[in-house]
């Protein structure tokens, strides 16, 4: 199971500790609470392409998270291609993590991860995640009904 | 190219003639949502699959990064798959069903030197 975003620094992340249980489906997220969550807003470009170990969900699933910059669609095409030709197409699940991300984060995580500008940068995007935590619980809830369905 | 010098489609020892070119699938390179797919270029005699991919360089390689997280992911073997890049020679290679022949002639020795330096030769 693969979250990916970007730059696997900020949506990547919060998707997957809300998979994980390490921050709540319901109920309000303080801002330090995403600020502190391990690996946020950490990424280097050097990480683009290579998947990072998040922990095990419920299910018993791996959760990683990746990044493919602004290739997100030939990366994620390219891997399920490759699942599918060893015909391991059911052990992998790609989840675009940036669909319910608004431009708040976008931008403070270009400024932090992009430019550097951490200062600005990173509560700029832990605010903006918080903004999209709403749409991040839905794509979580219908990734774990797709998880649940695979495994019967 | 490669592919199809691997494959016995295209010959080893020369640049081949345009009629040759024209016989080889795929040859027009892939845009759009084919970007990164994996297609299947025929078998071996000797069994082996030989699959191409189509990607943009930048940055960084990328989508070659990720093919080999997939790999790794998956825990395969370097014997059982082998990416090889053929970029760095094909990228000076014009896109298109119609190559100059000056092109081919530049190209062509270099990327069936590249398929003969993988271990085992070619073996269509």
């Amino acid at each position: 199971m693969i979250y990916h975003c970007y730059g696997r620094a900020h949506s990547s992340v919060v998707a997957a500790h809300l998979h994980l249980g390490n921050l709540p489906l319901k109920g309000p997220v303080h801002l330090q609470t995403i600020l502190n969550l391990p690996k946020f807003d950490r990424s280097k470009k050097d990480d683009y392409g290579i998947p990072s170990w998040m922990g095990k969900d419920e299910m018993g699933n791996d959760i990683y998270i990746m990044g493919f910059g602004t290739f997100s669609q030939i990366c994620a095409r390219t891997m399920e291609d490759l699942f599918r030709i060893f015909g391991r197409s059911d052990e992998v699940l790609l989840v675009n993590a940036l669909k319910p991300i608004g431009i708040s984060a976008r931008i403070g995580g270009g400024l932090s991860r992009g430019l550097g500008l951490v200062g600005i940068g990173r509560p700029l995007v832990a605010w903006g995640m918080r903004r999209s935590m709403d749409g991040m619980r839905r794509l979580i809830i219908e990734v774990k009904e797709v998880l649940e369905k695979r495994h019967g | 190219m490669a592919a199809a010098i691997h494959l016995g489609i295209l010959p080893v020892d020369r640049a081949p003639a345009q009629v040759e070119w024209e016989r080889v699938f795929y040859r027009t390179g892939f845009a759009g949502p084919d970007q990164g797919g994996v297609f299947l270029m025929g078998r071996t005699r000797a069994g082996d699959e030989i699959y191409i991919l189509a990607y943009p360089a930048k940055p960084d390689n990328l989508v070659a990064k990720t093919a080999f997280s997939a790999l790794e992911l998956m825990a395969v073997s370097p014997e059982e798959c082998r990416l090889i890049d053929c970029g760095t020679v094909g990228r000076s290679f014009p896109q298109g069903n119609k190559p100059s022949a000056s092109a081919i002639q530049a190209v062509y020795p270099l990327l069936a030197q590249l398929v003969m330096n993988i271990e085992g030769g070619v073996k269509p």
